[in-house]
């Protein structure tokens, strides 16, 4: 089964389709039932908050959709496609074409520049911007040459959004990515990642445990305890910039 | 070039300290592979256009005295290709003052170079016809003796002194050793190869149309040993003293033995390095995925596979081992060069160049990146096995047990700290202690040719070699001559031996050897074991080497044929009344007059053992001896010492300090890196310690405490290891009928390999105590796993 191409997908509405799907892994002597039985549909070009205490399975379920866990139960369709029987060369396809992951400690490898950290992405995706574009979109073009030693929080976040969006993923994970910077940057960063999701037509998925955020969301879901317990759409989102916490 | 090749160099710039001293490690392996392999191939190259150049004959007889018409018997013998017979007698070389030196004349015919075993001048010009005051010397022997292009040398020949001209140096493919009559060792300076015109020689030695020395080629396809038995039928007759093949031929036995040597140690040695190598990237690598976790995981949600991602971590590896092997291969050209340089004074073989074959080269590459995939095979599998999800995850905590020293609870913490590190991971403890093992057991090995070489020395003169002088005869001479020796200046007895060739043989296998009679009441020389006991020659029935016994599958009390090749020429039954675990060669023993019946002679002496007030022979001694017509050769324990010292020292030696600085280069990289792995492993928990209120010098304990137990397991280890192990495995790569020193471990040994292996140790953990100096205790707790 080959992944599904940009082309296909424009005529499924549904982007994800999630049929009781449960996560179980053990850590060290450890069982945990990280989620119990989910049933999720997402729409493309939605921008959603996942809203959940820590171990509530917000970070499993975003794996889960991004292909890079697979769930022990259940179905995870993504455009008709079921993922959670794809092989792993498949999974890494998925996530090579059509995936941006973006993490709360920004995952930057040390050893290379920013503008290298970005080009980890570009050498490998379709039809990607240059990594120069990328670092133009996130405002750190004047940074290409520095390590993520050299850079700020706030900067070595906008790398990993430029890493993110350089492969123009139709899909933005994004992990706590404001959970280790200091208010102003973090609202700097959701207004990057609001700003490239609605001009690229990226649907967007943020992890958070701050409740403000979600008022920027067109869509926000509720964890606890490895369950949805909410579901709201939300029809006037406020802009990043406008945020308050 | 893409990203992620930039991140493996500059990964691998990260970890240049520990990267390097792996490189190191194959890098010398690979020059040891590199050296001794092109010196094996030079050799065997420069061997084999020497014997084709020369005519190296397949097969080698000698007779007492035989017709020149017998060569065309011999010719007709089926498989024949050709026969080349000449006229050789024994002679000795009254050189300056010191001991007459035994030596053998070979008749040449001009420029007419002779059909097999051509001799080559290598300077000057062969013997003209006619001549009988010209003469050629063998190389070799020129050069120990400083004998020059126009000197002029003294030659004993029958009894007759000779005044000859030095007109030609020459190489002979039949000379390439040489060894003293009644001698073990090779030793070029003790025995003279002289080329004289053939007539000269004939009448020299009394042999006007008649010939005693025998060689053939064979035809392809033809069994050299069917041929050799032919020639012996043949001579018989006329006094055969015995045909060999080639691969029993003196000086071809002894250099196909050390090529054998040579060859089985070019492979044995760079295993040992690359197993080390291969252990050290395994530790290395897994430590570096561990700590990548993160960043292994980013590159798989980027959307890497996790085969691209194990393979960039697999050219890291790759990468080290193809350093190691670039750096071995130009660090083995050196030191083949050098070597080569040792060999050319060892091997007389000329045109002997070290080569560097691009084969060799490319075999050293593959051995080194195979030898690095294995090592980091573990860590790429753990990466292949990592999922992606599992890798954003930090690690579970490392579980430790109280294990087997819980009950060491009266231990400091620190040391229950570094037992519980040693026993959380039995096998990486296990490979670390096998690794400084591996390079005790080198230095084991590098200082044994030693200690062998003084056991052995020490109990042959002691107990087994007690005459200050040995007197070879060129013919056994009647027993009552020994009162002449005995009246000889400053000696205070005289003993007979009698030496006498044989056949020795079972079924369809043979060796030709020399049978001792040794007298009853003589007391100059006893029969040895290998550990210095003295063995009791029976009043009848043979003693033999216990070597022998085992080729010939022979026990005690069994009847072995014996083909005497003096005397009578009989062939005898005889019963074998035990065995002797002799050093060197093959030998029968038996009573002196009980070998003079067997001879059916009256009772003759070959050797003169000389027992001197002085234990060194006296000016006036060895003048008398040179005057003695029938004294062939003379020589002194003491002599023999030197030489061997002297030509196997210089060699030893050097060998010995390579394989020692190559042993401390294991040790010195494994401890270099475990302390760096531990170093980088508990960086939080040795920064705690400081943070709790430990001095520095006490946090580098618990880290010393752990290589110091993984040296002082290895130590021992590491001993059993050369000394069960590796000694034993040289030993089998040395052919045991030439020699079989004994294997031990002396006390200077094991001091030895534990001197170097702390040193290095300590070299090792002073390149990361720099780094612990370097330890930030608030920065080490600040990171985060």
């Amino acid at each position: 089964m080959a992944p599904p191409s940009p082309a296909v997908a424009a005529s499924e509405p549904v982007l994800y389709r999630l049929a009781n799907v449960t996560k179980t892994y053990r850590m060290g002597d450890v069982d945990v039932h990280a989620l119990r039985g989910v049933d999720l549909e997402l729409d493309a070009r939605e921008l959603v908050v996942l809203l959940g205490a820590s171990g509530s399975g917000k970070s499993t379920l975003l794996n889960i959709l991004g292909g890079l866990d697979q769930p022990t139960t259940g179905s995870v369709q993504f455009r008709g496609e079921e993922l959670s029987t794809l092989s792993d060369r498949r999974l890494t396809e998925f996530r090579r074409f059509h995936v941006g992951f973006i993490f709360q400690f920004y995952n930057l490898i040390p050893s290379l520049t920013a503008h290298e950290n970005v080009e980890l992405v570009t050498d490998i995706a379709r039809t990607p911007m240059t990594a120069d574009e990328a670092l133009e979109v996130v405002g750190l073009s004047d940074r290409r040459s520095h390590f993520p030693a050299q850079l700020s929080g706030g900067e070595q976040q906008r790398v990993a959004i430029a890493r993110a969006i350089a492969k123009r993923p139709e899909l933005l994970l994004c992990d706590e990515p404001t959970g280790a910077l200091d208010y102003k940057t973090g609202v700097l960063v959701l207004d990057v990642l609001e700003t490239i999701a609605r001009e690229l037509g990226t649907t967007a998925i943020i992890i958070t445990h701050n409740a403000p955020v979600a008022a920027m969301a067109t869509r926000v879901l509720t964890l606890a305890d490895g369950r949805l317990v909410a579901d709201e759409r939300n029809a006037q989102p406020v802009p990043a910039k406008e945020l308050d916490w | 070039m893409t990203v992620l090749s930039t991140k493996e160099r500059r990964d691998l710039i990260a970890l240049r300290g520990r990267a390097l001293s792996i490189i190191v490690v194959v890098a010398v392996g690979i020059a040891s592979f590199i050296a001794m392999r092109g010196n094996w191939d030079a050799l065997e190259t420069a061997r084999d256009r020497f014997y084709e150049q020369s005519r190296f004959g397949d097969v080698f007889a000698s007779a007492q005295r035989a017709p020149r018409s017998v060569v065309k018997h011999l010719e007709a013998i089926d498989g024949v290709a050709s026969v080349d017979a000449r006229v050789s007698q024994g002679v000795t070389l009254p050189i300056g003052d010191g001991e007459p030196i035994a030596g053998v004349a070979i008749g040449v015919r001009g420029d007419q170079p002779g059909t097999l075993n051509v001799m080559r001048v290598v300077r000057g010009h062969a013997p003209e016809i006619g001549r009988s005051d010209q003469v050629v010397l063998l190389e070799a022997f020129a050069h120990a003796r400083d004998i020059h292009l126009g000197d002029e040398i003294a030659v004993v020949v029958l009894g007759r002194m000779k005044r000859l001209r030095v007109v030609g140096i020459g190489v002979s493919a039949e000379y390439l050793f040489t060894m003293p009559p009644g001698e073990m060792m090779p030793d070029v300076a003790r025995f003279a190869v002289l080329w004289l015109d053939e007539t000269a020689l004939s009448v020299a030695a009394d042999m006007e149309g008649s010939v005693n020395r025998f060689s053939a080629r064979v035809q392809p396809g033809t069994s050299a040993e069917r041929v050799a038995k032919e020639f012996d039928r043949v001579l018989h007759d006329y006094g055969g003293l015995g045909t060999v093949t080639r691969s029993r031929q003196q000086s071809n036995f002894i250099l196909e033995s050390e090529l054998v040597g040579l060859r089985n140690m070019s492979f044995a040695m760079p295993m040992i390095f690359l197993a080390v190598a291969a252990l050290l990237l395994n530790l290395i690598m897994k430590r570096i995925v561990r700590e990548h976790r993160g960043q292994i995981a980013t590159l798989a949600a980027v959307g890497y596979s996790s085969s691209e991602i194990a393979w960039s971590y697999g050219r890291i590896a790759l990468l080290v081992g193809a350093a190691g092997a670039i750096g071995g291969v130009a660090l083995g050209w050196a030191l083949g060069i050098g070597l080569t340089d040792i060999y050319r004074d060892f091997f007389a073989l000329p045109g002997l160049v070290f080569k560097l074959r691009p084969g060799a080269a490319i075999g050293a590459l593959v051995a080194s990146c195979l030898a690095a995939l294995i090592g980091a095979v573990g860590a790429l599998r753990s990466i292949l096995a990592l999922a992606p999800a599992e890798a954003m995850r930090p690690p579970a905590p490392q579980k430790y047990g109280h294990g087997a020293f819980a009950s060491f609870s009266l231990l400091s913490p620190m040391l229950r700290m570094t037992l519980r590190e040693l026993a959380r991971k039995p096998l990486r403890t296990l490979g670390t202690v096998t690794a400084v093992a591996s390079a005790v057991a080198l230095l084991v090995m590098a200082r044994w040719f030693d200690d062998a070489m003084t056991l052995m020395i020490d109990t042959q003169f002691r107990s087994a070699l007690r005459d200050d002088v040995t007197v070879n005869l060129h013919e056994a001479v009647p027993v009552n001559q020994l009162r002449m020796f005995e009246h000889l200046p400053g000696v205070i007895r005289a003993e007979g031996l009698r030496v006498a060739p044989i056949r020795i043989r079972r079924g369809n296998v043979s060796r030709d050897i020399a049978i001792f009679g040794h007298d009853a009441d003589g007391r100059l020389r006893r029969v040895l074991g290998k550990y210095g006991d003295v063995a009791d020659v029976p009043p009848d029935g043979v003693l033999l080497t216990s070597e022998l016994a085992r080729i010939l599958n022979l026990s005690v009390g069994e009847r072995v044929e014996v083909d005497f090749r003096e005397g009578d020429f009989r062939t005898r039954h005889l019963t074998i009344t035990g065995f002797v675990d002799e050093t060197f060669g093959l030998s029968a023993h038996a009573d002196f007059k009980t070998l003079t019946g067997w001879l059916e002679q009256e009772p003759r002496v070959s050797t003169v053992l000389l027992r001197l007030e002085e234990r060194t022979p006296s000016p006036e001694l060895l003048t008398r001896l040179r005057e003695i017509p029938a004294v062939a050769g003379v020589s002194s324990g003491r002599h023999a010492v030197e030489q061997m010292e002297a030509q196997s020292g210089e060699m030893m030696v050097v060998f010995g300090v390579i394989l020692s600085l190559f042993a401390a280069s294991i040790t010195v990289g494994v401890v270099y890196n475990m302390a760096k792995a531990a170093l980088a492993s508990r960086a939080r928990d040795l920064a705690s310690l400081r943070v709790l209120g430990f001095h520095r010098t006490e946090v580098a304990q618990t880290l010393g405490g752990e290589i110091l137990a993984i040296v002082t397991m290895a130590l021992p280890v590491g001993m059993l290891m050369g000394r069960y192990v590796m000694l034993p495995a040289m030993m089998l790569s040395a052919d045991p009928e030439m020699y079989r020193l004994p294997i031990i471990l002396s006390g200077r040994t094991l001091l030895f390999a534990t001197a170097v292996t702390v040193a290095a140790t300590v070299m090792g953990f002073l390149l990361v105590n720099r780094e612990l100096k370097r330890l930030d205790p608030i920065s080490a707790l600040k990171t985060r796993e």
